[in-house]
């Protein structure tokens, strides 16, 4: 199994290059069954990462550009009548994909965010009184543009707090962007990748990182990490259990393409920020300054091996 | 010549020998060290040796910070004979002591720069203690002792800083800190109980400045001691305490005058006469029979500061207790005075027995009554007219002389005579121009030109100078009498009735005859005199000072009588009653007391094994022997950050301590295992035991 994360790794690194421990992060957040937020400026390659990553992972996808003028009906989908059948038929919405991308997603208006967000959450859609089920495995990510430019509406902290992971690419290295630059046929290259793993194997591995072994000094850990965060420290939102349950998952994750069978307080390091960011700080965007993001600040307040 | 190098380095003993090597922190250390022990010795020191001691510590600071070569070996030979014959040459006048003191001084400082030897660093810090403890031989006050022990700490850690050079200074003050303190109990043993050998011990006396009132007063030498804090001598009253107004501590009375200066009658004379082989004066006592004293009597202790003169303090008529006073010889001189057969070089006690209602000298012999009204020829002759004119108003009888000194007594005190510690001058320290003059001036001009008076007009008196009052101190409950209460009165003597004290200082100055100067004359001598600042000097306004003042005291008092007090005699007695209790013990309780000790014993030591049995019974969890080794290695300078994971922390040991690198791997990573990853109990009790034996084996190596 781990042969094929290897493979899964290498092969998006070869296309979204010299960002490895974001995709890693991101295909944890996808073997979590989480959902990723990617939150950068412009022409990063927010949307790059994520069809490679769906093309790589040989799910279907589909993406969305969210605007301002969008409905949520352009999300799930609509019963529109079908006068040859005289019935109503079912016009299904991209978020019937495996792997859905919602590009800018804060610049469509709240009922539509909302729309998607729900179904994020509860991994079905109820369309004219009829609930659909999405399919499996569900994996959504969404790219947002940062707070401050123009015509974006905020996600609410309660829609943040769906996202598992929020992630920024980063400009690239000296060395990345000349790769970058040298390649002029990107598109081509990415519509010729082919997949390394099955949907069936994609599930299975999801199964295995359930039954990562958390021993009870982690799940310590955990809470000692989440109270201190409750503890009002800073300008900071409190880190709810929904939060702790992500990091855990995240965490396991993390283990399992380390090829452990149990979870260790740095794979907990290794996530939180990821994990935790979006939740603590809801006021700014990403941190362009030197300033401590305030995960870190908490990570270094409690002693792993002596957590409470 | 490198041949010879070869084999000596060859040699293995002086090869551990040569590589000696000081860390820079502990070569300043040293420097320190030097200039603290020689400043406790620097006020017996001579300017010319402080001087090369000056040229030495900067010389070696200067090495220190690299901006001078080591001098060679010639150099520091020129220094030494040069200080050896600056030593030989004044030796005469320094006194045996002074000049050991300066060779062990000089010999420390040019130690200094030949460190090449284990050997000599060792050497180093023995002279340095040493001249510490020589220090003890001027100073033996309770503070002095405390700064010392200071020193002596700060002398430790020069050696422990030698042998654990990669220490911090305040780890290795700390473990010195801890030694002195972990030897004091012994040292307070060896107090008690080590033989005080006398004989081995004694040093030759300090020749230092006499202090305290001088066997010869010029006219104004009292008023400078008259802002002085140091303590001249202390006194316990057994039982009764004598009315303020009444303690009038004689020390020395003058019975010549020169027409300038009042001097002891010294030499020529038939009481006090130089005996011509020993070249020393025989203090001639006068007869006193106990059996017919009577009237009231005070008992009381006197412990004296050094003065080193002979004279000591006492109320009159003192009689020493010689049963209770042990070492000094102790004269009771004609005079009334008491004198030392020693300088008094050191604190020294004595006990007093004082008949107040005695009568001094009913009768005196022809010669002494001729010395005591002798005036220099055609000196003050205002005076010696005055005198006749007193004279031929009242008779030569009893009655006559009372009346004439009671005038004397009232021209004092009604005309504008003035009372101050800070008189104008006068030429020829002339008692006409004081008299007649300037009319203001302090005891010293008072007395001086009454006795004059009285001699002039045909009544023997004489001038006596001495202590007035003191300072009660309710903490120890007993008189300071400091150099400030310095006094002189005078002495008359009448027919039937003996030597009478009349103080003409009361006359115009009562409150200093029953407090004390008083705030203003003392404010007034301060403004004008630019003496160091004093706790004396504020004390008088502030009451909160002077009882910390009061305090200290009592606590300086307590340590004198206690602790430098405690003589070979004293050693004895108290030896004596502990074998003394030993015994009773024995007789009485022996073993009622052996049996509860025993008891109490092994309640203790069952008490002890419980709670280790309890302590072992509690199952401790991985984590705090993790955590037991993490505190190890913080205190060995290895911190591991708040937030970091055991595996990480592996990279830091590797790095900071790669000699346990490898066991703490093993250890952390059964740790991790523990703690993290799924085990089932087989398993989990093998790498139990593994982690517990890597935590003992890490135990062992650090």
């Amino acid at each position: 199994m781990h042969h094929l994360i290897a493979n899964v790794v290498q092969q998006v690194g070869s296309i979204v290059i010299g960002k490895e421990p974001e995709i890693r992060l991101s295909l944890a957040c996808l073997f979590a069954k989480g959902h990723i937020l990617i939150e950068d400026l412009p022409g990063m390659g927010k949307t790059t990462l994520a069809q490679v990553l769906s093309k790589t992972l040989g799910l279907s996808y589909q993406r969305t550009q969210f605007t301002s003028d969008m409905l949520p009906s352009d999300v799930v989908g609509i019963s529109i009548f079908d006068t040859d059948k005289n019935a109503f038929t079912l016009h299904k919405g991209p978020i019937f994909n495996q792997v859905v991308l919602a590009d800018e997603i804060n610049r469509a208006s709240p009922k539509t965010q909302s729309a998607l967000l729900e179904a994020m959450e509860s991994a079905h859609v109820s369309i004219d009184g009829k609930t659909y089920a999405l399919p499996e495995p569900f994996f959504v990510i969404a790219t947002q543009n940062p707070l401050f430019h123009s015509g974006t509406y905020p996600l609410p902290e309660s829609q943040l707090d769906r996202f598992t992971m929020r992630i920024t690419l980063g400009f690239p290295s000296l060395e990345a962007e000349k790769k970058i630059l040298a390649n002029s046929n990107n598109r081509e290259d990415i519509n010729n990748l082919k997949a390394c793993i099955t949907a069936e194997q994609l599930l299975d591995i999801q199964k295995l990182i359930e039954d990562v072994h958390v021993s009870e000094s982690i799940l310590e850990y955990v809470i000692a990490l989440c109270q201190v965060s409750r503890k009002n420290i800073g300008n900071v939102n409190p880190l709810s259990p929904r939060a702790g349950k992500a990091l855990l998952a995240s965490a396991k994750a993390w283990a399992f393409m380390d090829n452990r069978d149990h979870v260790l307080p740095q794979d907990i390091q290794a996530v939180f920020e990821a994990v935790c960011e979006h939740r603590l700080d809801t006021t700014g965007s990403i941190s362009m300054g030197n300033e401590m993001s305030a995960a870190k600040n908490i990570l270094q307040q409690v002693d792993p091996t002596n957590p409470l | 010549m490198l041949f010879k190098k070869r084999l000596n380095k060859n040699n293995s003993a002086s090869a551990y020998q040569q590589d000696f090597n000081l860390s820079q922190q502990s070569v300043l250390l040293l420097i320190i060290c030097q200039f603290v022990n020689l400043l406790t010795l620097s006020f017996e020191l001579s300017w010319w040796m402080l001087s090369i001691i000056a040229i030495c510590l900067g010389w070696q600071l200067s090495i220190f910070k690299k901006l001078t070569q080591k001098p060679n070996k010639v150099l520091i030979g020129i220094l030494s004979v040069t200080g050896c014959i600056l030593l030989a040459l004044t030796s005469q006048a320094l006194g045996l002591l002074s000049t050991m003191l300066h060779l062990l001084c000089l010999s420390y400082v040019l130690k200094s720069f030949e460190l090449n030897k284990r050997g000599d660093f060792y050497q180093m810090i023995l002279l340095g203690l040493f001249v510490l403890i020589a220090s003890l031989i001027f100073q033996q006050s309770l503070y002095f002792a405390i700064i010392l022990s200071l020193i002596i700490i700060f002398n430790f850690t020069l050696i422990i800083g030698y042998f654990a050079p990669s220490k911090k200074y305040s780890a290795n003050l700390n473990i010195a800190a801890k030694i002195f303190l972990q030897s004091a109990p012994l040292a307070i043993c060896l107090f008690f109980v080590f033989p005080k050998l006398a004989p081995l011990w004694a040093v030759p006396t300090a020749k230092s400045a006499k202090t305290g009132l001088s066997d010869s007063v010029k006219v104004g030498d009292i008023a400078n001691l008259a802002l002085s804090d140091e303590l001249a001598f202390r006194v316990k009253f057994d039982n009764q305490v004598p009315a303020y107004s009444q303690m009038y501590w004689r020390t020395i009375v003058m019975e010549r005058f020169d027409g300038q200066s009042w001097k002891t009658g010294l030499g020529g004379l038939l009481e006090d006469r130089l005996d011509n082989k020993s070249g020393r004066n025989i203090v001639y006592q006068y007869f006193f029979d106990p059996a017919n004293a009577s009237g009231k009597t005070f008992d009381y202790q006197v412990i004296t500061s050094p003065t080193y003169q002979n004279w000591l303090y006492a109320l009159d008529l003192a009689r020493v207790d010689t049963n209770r006073t042990q070492g000094n010889e102790i004269y009771h001189r004609q005079d009334y005075s008491l004198y030392s057969k020693k300088p008094i070089t050191q604190n020294t006690s004595y006990y007093v027995t004082s008949y107040v209602e005695m009568p001094l000298a009913i009768d005196i012999n022809d010669y002494s009554y001729q010395r005591n009204l002798d005036i220099p020829e055609s000196s003050n002759p205002r005076l010696v007219e005055k005198a006749q004119g007193l004279r031929a108003k009242y008779t030569n009888d009893k009655q006559g002389n009372a009346d004439l000194i009671q005038e004397v007594l009232t021209t004092f005190n009604q005309d504008v005579y003035r009372y101050t510690l800070n008189p104008p001058r006068l030429d020829n320290n002339s008692l006409d121009q004081f008299y007649f003059e300037t009319k203001a001036g302090f005891c010293e001009h008072f007395a001086s030109s009454f006795t004059f008076l009285m001699r002039a007009a045909g009544i023997p008196s004489r001038l006596v100078t001495g202590y007035m009052g003191g300072e009660y101190n309710a903490q120890g409950s007993y008189f300071s009498v400091y150099q400030r209460d310095a006094h002189a009165w005078s002495e008359v003597w009448l027919k039937d009735k003996g030597w009478i004290r009349v103080d003409p200082t009361a006359a115009i100055n009562p409150e200093r005859v029953e407090r004390g100067f008083s705030d203003e004359l003392l404010r007034e001598q301060a403004a004008s005199s630019n003496d160091a600042f004093s706790l004396l000097r504020y004390s008088n306004n502030n009451p909160l000072i002077n009882a910390i003042r009061l305090q200290l005291e009592a606590l300086d008092y307590n340590w004198t009588r206690w602790v430098i007090g405690y003589t070979a005699d004293k050693q004895n007695q108290f030896l004596a009653q502990l074998a003394l209790a030993f015994k009773s013990l024995k007789d009485i309780e022996f073993i009622s007391v052996i049996k509860s000790g025993l008891l109490l014993l092994s309640a203790l030591i069952l008490w002890w094994v419980i709670r280790q049995i309890n302590a072992a019974r509690q199952p401790h969890s991985n984590n705090y022997f993790y955590q037991l080794i993490i505190e190890k290695l913080s205190k060995q300078g290895v911190h591991k950050p708040l937030d970091m994971t055991p595996k990480d922390f592996v990279l830091v040991i590797k790095q900071q301590l790669p000699e346990i690198a490898f066991e703490f791997a093993k250890f952390s990573q059964l740790y991790s295992s523990l703690e993290y990853q799924a085990l089932d109990d087989k398993q989990k009790q093998v790498t139990s035991k593994a982690f517990k034996l890597s935590y003992k084996r890490i135990q062992a190596k650090l």
